[in-house]
């Protein structure tokens, strides 16, 4: 006869509607995948504090990280996941706050809340709380060690924003201080996202498509005398309507031709005027998965150099799209792209001819952790099956490129000639 | 005749429209000048500022991208930064090329060195962005002693600010963590900088009208979100450092940060929205709660009756220069007698004013539970203040007043 199983204790709280993006099956294999890279690399012990690897591997997703917040709550900006090469469950460690996040809206079974003031019983619930002279991080280290996971090389993600530099330094001591030896892990789960799933995919190419709504939007609604930040009014709400969610980078939007090429300046209440021309930086963005387009149009006749320079780019996409395929040696597609550019005679005359990896993403970035241009070292880095980077011309367009076992494929629809709104009778009034 | 050798600087290779600065140089030199004097107090030569709240600050830099979690083939690019000298009245900027023409069109430094971005470059003259940095301070003269760092801030991560202070090192200087000094300095605001809150309430006001006249069930929770977003940018706000705060049903009104779904808002559900007005990147925060028709007594009596007589109260005890553990300890004297004691567990706020994503939440934190010595809620100081019932304002102090920057009701509205 089987020993007496223990009931657990019910769960008192009530989280409707459990939305996990992924089957539990991909949830599974995401950390059998981690498990693997950190036996090669001999890491006992992961924790992650990146929000984008706590959601690749649990689904966990909130509004507000305490990333850049007041020192008082120093000790809770190391939440995150703790993974043990040895075991197939992961822990989540949180504060109460995010009890009902953590239970209804991930795959882990072993979340570990606990209050973070010294005080047990919060919201009629009695939890674990931090005793004279601890604070929540005491706990979190309490719990590792009381696991036996802190035997041996702990990781921890010291290439993340977060925590910041300071707290990272306190938590490393007191891991240090139970015995454990601390290595840098930031690089272990971003290699591995670098390759999507078939499902992530699914989730960037429905990304792409709310990207194509916000660019829609744009086209229907740019009228004269409108400010940036209403044009970004109006295509984040479209793309909002059909299910989108909100960027890691906002406001990417600029009239003009003196703004045109300084492609970080935020949209302001600068107000569009005849033949400015208008930079659009947007992502669509679904289950935290993005998709990069850039697009640019004109009220009326754009100046000659913006519609020449625009002209190029869309030439390079249709180049691009011809020679993109799986396993393409990123320094074969430079050789092409920069014959192609010399040959129109336009080289030396581009912006940015590069990328990066594109994937799931939480402010205040969406840049992921694979970048490539024609100047970087590919070390025979490939275009493998399941890449996802967006692809910028260096003239104005940017898209997403897809790539998988069987094709490589470009995911925006939106045209790639200058779309030019007469402005006497546009869309909107 | 004048001895002085005047050296005329080449012309900005440059296009940049319509220069717009949310100060006028004089507030900048003011904010320059208090920097210095701190850093004096503290015997700081050098302060190497990174976080984007603390450059805005000093030089109005507004970015759409400070590289915060990019690639870490571009980790000497987050070292990018302001260099504030004790003995200067200038400041020198650090940044990339790609940032030229914003830097050169909207700060108020002239003084700006461009690093370069890519290994290869710098590697051919034998450097990188981190020498780059440090030598050109070391040739201004700048490298005399102490040197502090943001170490506390989330830009440059870890290992870059790891980087950064063994450079400074290497040049002689001593480092220490400079966090607190602009955290000190931007916490009692400037009358312009009140002005600023003060539109951004409005702002707020208009996305909590929007969704006041707009949500329904059947929409999704982001839906709900494009609405509000859509009336405060169309009435020139920006972006808000925290998005998609939309939580509808009972299960999840409490899940204290779950961001906006998918979800259909349904009949008879609450529904939380939490939002900022933003005007030049100075943020005031509101909070409201929404029913889809007749809520249930208990929930009626949560959010409509407790929310209105706790600000009612905040209204009447809050004075400026008054003591934080003061303000609490009369509002915990009325909450225990509405019989409030649990929801106070949630009560408190902090700091507001100028942020960049992925927070707004300032240095400043206060709440009942808090440990105070001599705090107080001082003139010039901007907080959210939160029931912990489901109503979240900004409260601004002057010399004269706290003012409750909000027109939007506290009571419950119920869309029918």
């Amino acid at each position: 006869m089987s020993k007496l199983i223990e009931p657990m204790k019910d769960l008192t709280l009530i989280s409707e509607d459990m939305e996990l993006p992924f089957p539990l099956y991909e949830y599974k294999n995401r950390l059998n995948k981690i498990r693997k890279k950190m036996e090669e690399k001999g890491i006992d012990t992961l924790y992650l504090t990146l929000p984008e690897n706590v959601y690749y591997v649990s689904g966990l997703k909130l509004i507000w990280y305490r990333a850049n917040s007041s020192p008082v709550w120093n000790d809770t900006k190391i939440t995150g996941a703790a993974i043990h090469v040895n075991s197939d469950k992961f822990m989540i460690f949180d504060c109460v706050d995010e009890e009902g996040a953590v239970y209804g809206s991930t795959c882990c079974t072993d979340p570990r809340i606990k209050n973070d003031i010294p005080q047990n019983v919060m919201m009629g619930e009695e939890r674990e709380c931090p005793a004279a002279g601890e604070d929540f991080m005491d706990l979190v280290v309490k719990d590792l060690y009381n696991e036996g996971w802190l035997k041996g090389v702990v990781a921890l993600e010291m290439g993340s924003y977060r925590p910041p530099r300071t707290v990272s330094e306190i938590f490393q001591a007191k891991l240090e201080a139970k015995g454990a030896k601390i290595v840098d892990g930031t690089d272990i789960v971003l290699d591995i996202r670098t390759i999507k799933s078939p499902l992530e995919i699914n989730c960037i190419e429905k990304a792409a498509h709310i990207a194509d709504i916000g660019h829609r939007a744009i086209r229907e609604n740019l009228h004269e005398g409108m400010t940036e930040l209403e044009l970004v009014a109006e295509y984040t709400s479209a793309m909002m309507r059909a299910g989108g969610e909100s960027m890691s980078l906002v406001d990417m939007c600029r009239f003009g031709t003196g703004k045109y090429w300084w492609v970080h300046s935020p949209a302001g209440r600068k107000k569009l005027i005849r033949n400015n021309p208008v930079a659009v930086d947007l992502c669509g963005v679904y289950n935290r998965y993005h998709a990069d387009q850039v697009r640019a149009y004109s009220l009326g006749e754009p100046p000659k150099e913006i519609a020449e320079s625009y002209a190029m780019a869309g030439k390079i996409m249709r180049q691009v799209a011809k020679i993109i395929k799986p396993n393409l040696s990123i320094d074969d597609f430079y050789d092409e792209i920069t014959r192609f550019i010399k040959d129109e005679g336009a080289w030396d005359e581009q912006y940015w001819l590069g990328g990066y990896e594109l994937g799931i993403s939480f402010p205040p970035d969406w840049v992921g952790n694979f970048v490539y241009d024609p100047y970087i070292d590919s070390n025979g880095a490939r275009f493998e099956p399941g890449m996802v980077v967006n692809f910028e011309t260096g003239f104005g367009i940017v898209d997403t490129l897809v790539f998988t076992e069987k094709e490589a494929r470009i995911l925006g629809t939106t045209p790639w000639e200058l779309q030019i709104v007469d402005p006497d009778s546009p869309l909107v009034e | 005749m004048s001895n002085q050798k005047v050296q005329v600087l080449p012309e900005l290779d440059v296009v940049y429209e319509n220069t717009r600065l949310p100060f006028p140089l004089a507030e900048y030199q003011v904010r320059l000048t208090k920097i210095r004097r701190e850093m004096a107090a503290r015997e700081i030569d050098l302060l190497y500022l990174s976080s984007p709240e603390s450059m805005y600050y000093v030089s109005g830099l507004n970015l759409t991208w400070y590289r915060t979690g990019a690639s870490s083939a571009w980790d000497g690019s987050k070292a990018a930064g302001i260099a504030v000298h004790v003995d200067y009245d200038y400041f020198i900027l650090f940044e990339t090329a790609d940032e030229y023409g914003l830097v050169s069109g909207s700060t108020c430094t002239a003084d700006v060195r461009i690093m370069d971005e890519r290994p290869f470059e710098s590697e051919d003259k034998g450097s990188d962005p981190y020498d780059f940095i440090t030598d050109n301070l070391k040739a201004e003269g700048w490298l005399t002693g102490k040197v502090a760092l943001e170490m506390r801030c989330s830009r440059p991560p870890r290992h870059v600010s790891d980087i950064m202070r063994a450079r400074f090192e290497q040049k002689g200087c001593s480092v220490t963590d400079g966090t607190d000094l602009l955290v000190k300095i931007r916490r009692k605001k400037s009358p312009m900088e009140l002005n600023y809150i003060r539109k951004a309430s409005a702002i707020a006001d208009i996305g909590h009208k929007a969704i006041a006249d707009q949500l329904r069930a059947g929409m999704t929770e982001l839906e709900a979100a494009g609405i509000y977003t859509h009336a405060m940018m169309k009435a020139g706000g920006e972006s808000p450092a925290i998005v998609d705060m939309v939580k509808s049903g009972k299960g999840k009104l409490w899940c204290g940060h779950a961001p906006a779904g998918r979800k259909l808002i349904m009949p008879g559900e609450p529904v939380q929205v939490d939002l900022a007005g933003v005007y030049n990147r100075y943020h005031a925060y509101m909070g409201r709660c929404y029913h889809i028709g007749k809520p249930d007594q208990d929930f009626a009596d949560t959010c409509h009756k407790a929310n209105v007589l706790v600000m009612e109260e905040v209204k009447r005890i809050l004075k400026p220069n008054m003591p934080v553990r003061e303000f609490y300890k009369k509002l915990m004297k009325v909450c225990e007698e509405l019989g409030l004691r649990e929801s106070t567990k949630r009560m408190g706020g902090y700091e507001l004013g100028i942020a960049f994503p992925p927070d707004w939440c300032g240095e400043f934190v206060h709440g009942p539970d808090m440990i105070y010595k001599e705090e107080r809620f001082e003139a010039g100081m901007v907080i959210a203040f939160k029931t912990g019932m489901g109503v979240a304002d900004t409260i601004l102090f002057t010399e004269h007043e706290a003012e409750i920057l909000t027109n939007t009701t506290h009571e419950l509205k119920i869309i029918e």
